[in-house]
């Protein structure tokens, strides 16, 4: 028990520092491995939903103190993500196993290709926080909040790399609004999944313990290492780390 | 600043102190952090309503209506065994 309850904790250490250096959730990165080294897949979800809570208000105060979160944005939008994150766990308490590992797999590929792809300028263009957005794009972008959440809670991710597509494509927010946004709707929809979870009797308290305190020494390392993501070499070095990691977990049985 | 972001801001950092207090106490007691984490999403709710104090705006203010809705619904999933 204890020897499982110290590599989950190096697991996240692993993630917080990578997830720190490269700019990515580290939910897409933990689940997949504590797959890999034999746990099983619904208390890994249900831990890296509980450490992912904790990254996510870790930096929430700094996005507030600079006005980056749009509010009452947030607040329309996560009743909506909420419910994807209990349809999550109602989907995860039901299917298979494979089918899970099958979708963080492409998750996985997914953020290894991003990270592989040459870099596209990012432009600053968008709606800052407080804008009046079009009801139609509060929808569209309410429904898409709502597979989010359900992709949140099903694989144990945060949901960064669904939510800032959908806040800077669908919405219309400037990059920086949509990140800082992202950050508070994550943690939100994540501690919803982990109660879902709780209550399903599936969270393992320790396991979550041991993530959560890896994690957030992890993310600290990262931040103080403080190397930037544009360097490509560190890039392209974790993009064939995430295709291994994605292939072991899928033989793991 | 406004009020309603000045509590945010506060409710973000009192958030982080207890879940790191959550984590260091959980060092024994591993449940401890667990709690804390799963009553995030009913603590959203006081958010909601200082925010409707404040704009009087109608529309976030449902949704703390829905947020209760489904909190309830997870509840009566368990009770009732399906959430299993």
């Amino acid at each position: 028990m204890y020897d499982a309850q110290l590599i989950v904790l190096i697991i996240g250490v692993f993630g917080g520092f990578v997830g720190s250096l490269l700019g990515i959730g580290g939910g897409s990165l933990m689940t997949p491995l504590m797959i890999a080294v034999g746990i099983d897949t619904k208390v890994a979800v249900a831990s890296s939903l509980l450490a992912i809570v904790g990254t996510s208000i870790g930096g929430l105060n700094i996005y507030m103190k600079e006005k980056l979160v749009d509010i009452r944005l947030a607040l329309i939008l996560e009743p909506l993500s909420t419910l994807g994150a209990i349809t999550g766990v109602f989907l995860a308490l039901r299917l298979n196993n494979i089918i899970i590992k099958i979708l963080l797999f492409g998750i996985l590929v997914y953020t290894a290709y991003s990270m592989i792809r040459k870099p596209r300028r990012e432009n600053s263009e968008g709606l800052p926080a407080g804008s009046n957005i079009p009801i139609r794009r509060i929808l569209a972008g309410g429904l898409l909040k709502y597979i989010a959440g359900l992709a949140s809670a099903l694989l144990g991710i945060g949901g960064g790399i669904v939510n800032i597509p959908i806040f800077r494509k669908v919405i219309g927010l400037n990059m920086k609004t949509s990140v800082a946004t992202s950050k508070l709707l994550v943690g939100i929809t994540a501690s919803a999944g982990a109660l879902g979870y709780y209550i399903a009797g599936v969270l393992d308290p320790c396991f979550a313990f041991s993530l959560s305190l890896g994690t957030i020494s992890g993310a600290y390392l990262g931040s103080k290492v403080g190397v930037k993501t544009s360097n490509r070499t560190l890039q392209l070095l974790f993009s064939i780390v995430l295709i291994i990691i994605a292939v072991l977990m899928l033989v793991r049985r | 600043m406004d009020n309603l972001e000045k509590i945010l801001r506060y409710l973000s950092i009192v958030l982080l102190g207890i879940y790191v207090a959550g984590l260091i106490v959980g060092a024994k007691y591993c449940s401890i952090l667990v709690y804390v984490v799963i009553g995030i999403p009913w603590s959203t709710v006081v958010v909601y309503f200082f925010y409707f104090m404040k704009h009087r705006d109608y529309v976030p203010a449902l949704g703390a209506i829905l947020i209760l809705l489904e909190l309830g619904l997870l509840v009566y999933l368990r009770n009732h065994l399906i959430l299993r």
